[in-house]
């Protein structure tokens, strides 16, 4: 049982990027910003705190009924997350050039 | 007539350099705002009191960068040019807009 | 015997040349160090136990004249006392620490049983809850008390934390540590390296960077921007969410890797501690 829902939380995650660039209620593009947030966090150990805002704001701005803005914070927290990912690739790549030999 | 065509021309010719000077107002406003470019904590520019010096000083920048895109590049990203250097990529990041970068180049452009 | 060693030597050293590998621990806290001696060459290599004071002479001054009535006095007498204080079930710190808490050069350690990194904090709250007492908060508060007192007792001591060769965990940990150090992360793209070592000593804004060299030996420090006593975690903490990184738990496992890095490349200095900073 446990197994089964593991898969189907996979499932999400894996899905869920992909369904996102369509459309979709604005409470499901948070959702899949949050999921995608908790995806990275669980991969590497790079957060940004700002990321954590942008999903906190597009929730309140839904609660508020300015879907537009929800909206938009919603795709601003995804793009930041791509963000956070592509820092740690690079910082894989390049930390060890700061290490003084 | 005359006098109307007149003043449309006079107002096309200012309405670029306008534009233009509003641009670099907005981008000093960027620049210098510690939410966003906070450029200030490592560039001495423009005037600015209480600047850092772990970037260069912000002068000149024309001469500097007579190719925009590359000093518009070196905003977004200057860790291609640099892997060490300690400036944040502001494109990259998101840490401002692609709008907002545009008027900071115009405001550095200025210097 | 010599030509034992350096043969063990050219065979170790042959074989990260084979492999790649970077140096070990030891030849890192070598080059670490002739960093900052050689970027500030007028101080002292011992004086770099003073943090941003150890290169910074116009500051100095000032801060000297503020450890002459220390703001963490009051945090050495509360710590005594709490020190002292019986337990519950009878006993004290004391049983755990010594009459004076003069164990400051035993920690961060390796803890080979449980395979972790143990920090001062950490050790004061195994030793609280093995006792049937709460454990206190990390970043603030009673902690920095008791730390201060402890630290205050083991003055002088020399920094010398040890990464044990036959642990490959160990040097696991200190190579995550390492990492931690040297990557850029936040928003704002800052690796500790960027601020406390490759421009440490210059100017963000009005504020001198310290060197990374001397980082683990003062705490807990009274930071008049708190108002309070902090732990090194606390300040961890500070510096992340400055650069727009989420902070990490204290005392977790990224803070106490960082923690055992950070310490084992100031091996050599003299542990100071409590300090004072702005």
């Amino acid at each position: 049982m446990r197994n089964g829902l593991k898969a189907i939380a996979l499932g999400l995650a894996l899905v869920a990027p992909i369904s996102f660039a369509g459309s979709g209620t604005t409470a499901e593009h948070i959702e899949a910003a949050t999921a995608a947030y908790k995806k990275l966090a669980k991969e590497s150990s790079y957060q940004w705190t700002v990321t954590v805002k942008a999903i906190k704001a597009a929730k309140k701005a839904l609660k508020a009924g300015d879907d537009k803005a929800a909206r938009k914070l919603a795709h601003d927290a995804m793009d930041l997350v791509e963000a956070t990912r592509l820092q740690a690739k690079i910082e894989s790549e390049t930390w060890q050039m700061r290490v003084p030999k | 007539m005359k006098k109307e065509l007149l003043s449309a021309m006079l107002i096309s010719a200012l309405v670029s350099p306008l534009a233009i000077a509003d641009a670099v107002k907005q981008g000093k406003e960027i620049a210098w705002s510690r939410k966003k470019g906070n450029c200030l904590t490592c560039h001495m520019m423009d005037g600015g009191q209480q600047t850092g010096n772990s970037g260069p000083p912000l002068m000149a920048m024309k001469a500097r960068y007579p190719d925009r895109a590359m000093l518009r590049e070196q905003i977004w990203d200057p860790t291609k040019r640099n892997p060490l250097t300690n400036m944040p990529p502001f494109g990259r990041n998101k840490i401002l807009t692609e709008a907002e970068i545009d008027a900071v180049v115009d405001y550095l452009y200025s210097l | 015997m010599k030509t034992i060693i350096s043969s063990v030597l050219a065979g170790a050293f042959g074989l990260s040349l084979a492999f790649g590998v970077s140096a070990g621990p030891f030849e890192d806290q070598v080059a670490f160090q002739k960093f900052y001696e050689n970027r500030f060459p007028d101080t002292p290599t011992e004086d770099f136990a003073n943090g941003v004071y150890s290169i910074l002479p116009t500051a100095r001054e000032q801060w000297e004249a503020i450890e002459e009535f220390p703001p963490y006095e009051l945090a050495i007498e509360a710590g005594e006392e709490f020190y002292n204080r019986t337990f519950a079930n009878g006993k004290s710190l004391a049983d755990c620490f010594g009459a004076d808490g003069a164990v400051r050069n035993q920690y961060p350690k390796w803890d080979s049983d449980r395979g972790m990194v143990v920090t001062m904090e950490l050790a004061v709250n195994e030793c609280l809850t093995a006792n049937g007492e709460k454990p206190l908060k990390y970043k603030k508060g009673k902690i920095t008390e008791v730390t201060a007192y402890m630290s205050f007792s083991s003055r002088g001591q020399e920094v010398e934390v040890k990464i044990p060769s036959g642990d490959p965990r160990a040097l696991a940990a200190y190579e995550n540590g390492k990492e931690h150090f040297y990557t850029k992360r936040g928003q704002l793209n800052f690796a500790c390296a960027d601020c406390h070592m490759l421009t440490a000593g210059n100017l963000y804004r009005a504020d001198t960077t310290s060197p990374g060299f001397g980082h683990g030996t003062h705490w807990p420090v009274y930071r008049s921007k708190w108002q309070s006593m902090g732990t090194l975690h606390r300040r961890f903490a500070g510096c992340h969410k400055n650069i727009r990184a989420n902070p990490y738990k204290a005392q977790g496992e990224e803070y106490r890797n960082l923690e055992y890095f950070v310490t084992y490349m100031s091996n050599g200095l003299e542990f100071n501690g409590p300090g004072a900073r702005k």
